[in-house]
């Protein structure tokens, strides 16, 4: 563990990253063929496969441009060259994805599941045929009454079946979709394996396009999440309305700033766009720590990951920093050199921006089998 | 439910998945079961051809053997047939020359005597001794003979009938008859004689006899 201050050289980082700590990988890659993680953007399409499961050694990377209609199936066949085997783990967009707490009976299982689907079908007011359900169980014991707080991820089951028909047309199997926050927080947790780590808490924030995940982590299970509407764009706004400049013009300077291109007065002006624009994922974050250490009694966190789209841009770990004293902002300095030494990766957005792809290529196998 | 994986693909995308690994587990199953019918059918291919060359050598080889033994079957037919042409042959020829043996007999002959005639009768080559033969006697080939001449005394005659009688291949050597006689014209009488004998054709031949007794018959003369 060495402090941000003291960096290799290859990961750029700022003031505001001064509390950064480098991971140490301690999970040994497997053998056999990892899945493809695939992660369905609002604007293209991440394909992602180490060459063994659980290494962070990539062996392709690929980016497929899309519009709202989804990826074409010829365009996914032409990417899929060079990757082995066609196994999928798919992670589709936030916006297609809902969360909600509710508080379900002690069951197991394929009932447990039906449970959630038809509580969240009332609580969505759709009918419980149209969606798929999984519950993440937020509580340890149950209340008074014999129920456990539960979060209820669900999703409509057509909209999904239509994102996941070109990745079938181009010969892709996928064997699992889950959400993003559930890859992205596995990628923070590969270290959360030994006994003495199962219990660390830490908070993963993802900060999308549009939206920003926030994923309390036990170890190396999810044990709450809470999605906060605000992201990369609202970032992009904020930064426009300060310059006075356009949006894509905005989205540029935000990505030269990220990126150490900028300094002066156009850097500060970054910083401060962010740091008012992030305000709400701050408080939701705080809040998020807060409910894990008081009403979940997981314990002080240990650390906070930064990661998404706009996980880099300056100000935001700096008001994370304020917001939440005491805990260390920690990095995965190697992971991200590993990424971030793809072409495909640095040229889309970094290591951060492909962090959800790569969690979905650590879904453990007993998992996949169990699934398929 | 436990916060590390999930799956929220809808049923039909499921099965489809489902089914699509099936087939391709069938598929890879399919490869495998064609790769291994390949190499079986190669493997048998490659056998075969060894095994009908196999045949094809053992072909060639039986058909020599059961030519050989055809060419052994007639020469051994030849064999016997020329065995019992020569055993015929046997019985009716004698294994020596007439003149070999009267070299014999002359190196037997004493000075005084003068042989007149030499008599073998061929027809007891294959006359079976009178009475027949005995069971557990040996037989033998035989020729009978006989010699007439005169010498000067009964003791030449015996001295020749001695010495004939000592030849391994003549048995039975007798006198059948002795007379007198006057030699015409020169006044002087002799004694005439005829010696019967047989000889044993399965004795050795009176040739190397006859080089051997030359000697004597030099110090009979």
């Amino acid at each position: 563990m060495s402090p941000v201050g003291t960096e290799s050289g290859l990961v750029r980082g700022g003031p505001e990253t001064r509390r950064i700590i480098m991971m140490r990988q301690i999970r040994r890659p497997g053998r056999g063929t990892p899945p493809i993680g695939v992660e369905i953007g609002r604007d293209g399409t991440m394909l992602l496969q180490p060459r063994r499961p659980g290494s962070d050694e990539i062996r392709r990377a690929v980016f497929v441009p899309h519009g709202e209609s989804g990826p074409e199936p010829t365009d996914l066949r032409r990417a899929l060259r060079g990757f082995a085997g066609r196994e999928a783990v798919v992670s589709p967009s936030s916006d297609d994805l809902e969360v909600r707490p509710a508080r379900l009976p002690r069951l197991e299982g394929e009932e447990l599941r039906e449970a959630a689907r038809w509580e969240v079908a009332g609580l969505l007011d759709c009918d419980g045929g149209d969606l798929v359900a999984e519950p993440i169980a937020v509580a340890r014991q149950p209340a008074a009454d014999g129920r456990l707080e539960m979060l209820i991820v669900a999703g409509n089951a057509a909209r999904i079946s239509a994102h996941l028909e070109p990745l079938l047309e181009a010969g892709l199997r996928p064997i699992a979709v889950e959400p993003g926050f559930l890859a992205v927080g596995r990628a923070f947790a590969r270290r959360s394996r030994r006994d003495a780590e199962r219990e660390s808490v830490r908070l993963v924030v993802s900060v999308g396009i549009a939206s920003t995940w926030l994923v309390v982590m036990r170890g190396d299970a999810v044990v709450f999440v809470k999605s906060v509407l605000v992201g990369a764009d609202d970032f992009d706004r904020e930064l426009a309305r300060e310059l006075r400049i356009e949006m894509e013009e905005a989205r540029r300077t935000r990505v030269d700033a990220t990126e150490g291109r900028l300094d002066g007065l156009v850097h500060e002006a970054v910083r401060d766009s962010v740091r008012r624009a992030a305000r709400p994922i701050v408080e939701e974050a705080a809040m998020a720590l807060r409910y894990a250490t008081v009403a979940a009694r997981l314990g002080r966190p240990d650390a906070i990951h930064v990661t998404g789209d706009a996980g880099r841009v300056p100000g935001l770990s700096d008001a994370l920093d304020a917001a939440v004293p005491g805990v260390s902002i920690e990095r995965d300095l190697n992971l991200e050199a590993r990424l971030d030494g793809i072409p495909e990766i640095a040229a889309r957005g970094g290591a951060p921006a492909w962090m959800t792809a790569f969690g979905l290529t650590l879904r453990p196998v007993v998992a996949r089998e169990v699934a398929a | 439910m436990t916060g590390r994986f999930m799956d929220l693909r809808p049923l039909a995308v499921r099965d489809r998945v489902r089914d699509a690994t099936e087939r391709l587990r069938i598929g890879r199953l399919a490869v495998v079961a064609g790769g291994l019918l390949s190499i079986a059918w190669v493997s048998g291919a490659w056998r075969l051809s060894v095994a009908r060359a196999d045949h094809q050598n053992a072909t060639i080889r039986a058909e020599n053997v059961v030519g050989m033994e055809a060419e052994v079957a007639e020469m051994r037919a030849k064999l016997e047939r020329s065995g019992r042409e020569l055993a015929t042959w046997r019985t009716v020829t004698m294994p020596f020359g007439t003149g070999e043996l009267i070299d014999s007999i002359v190196a037997d002959l004493p000075a005084s005597a003068t042989l007149e005639s030499l008599v073998l009768d061929a027809g007891s080559l294959i006359a079976i001794p009178a009475g027949g033969v005995r069971r557990g006697e040996p037989s033998f080939r035989r020729v009978e003979g006989k010699i007439e001449g005169f010498a000067a005394s009964d003791e030449a005659v015996a001295a020749l009938v001695d010495a004939l009688r000592s030849r391994p291949f003549m048995n039975g050597v007798r006198v059948v008859t002795t007379r007198h006689r006057e030699l015409a014209g020169e006044g002087e009488v002799a004694r005439e004689f005829r010696v019967a004998f047989e000889l044993d054709l399965e004795a050795a031949s009176p040739a190397p006899v006859a080089a051997a007794d030359s000697v004597d018959g030099e110090n009979l003369r």
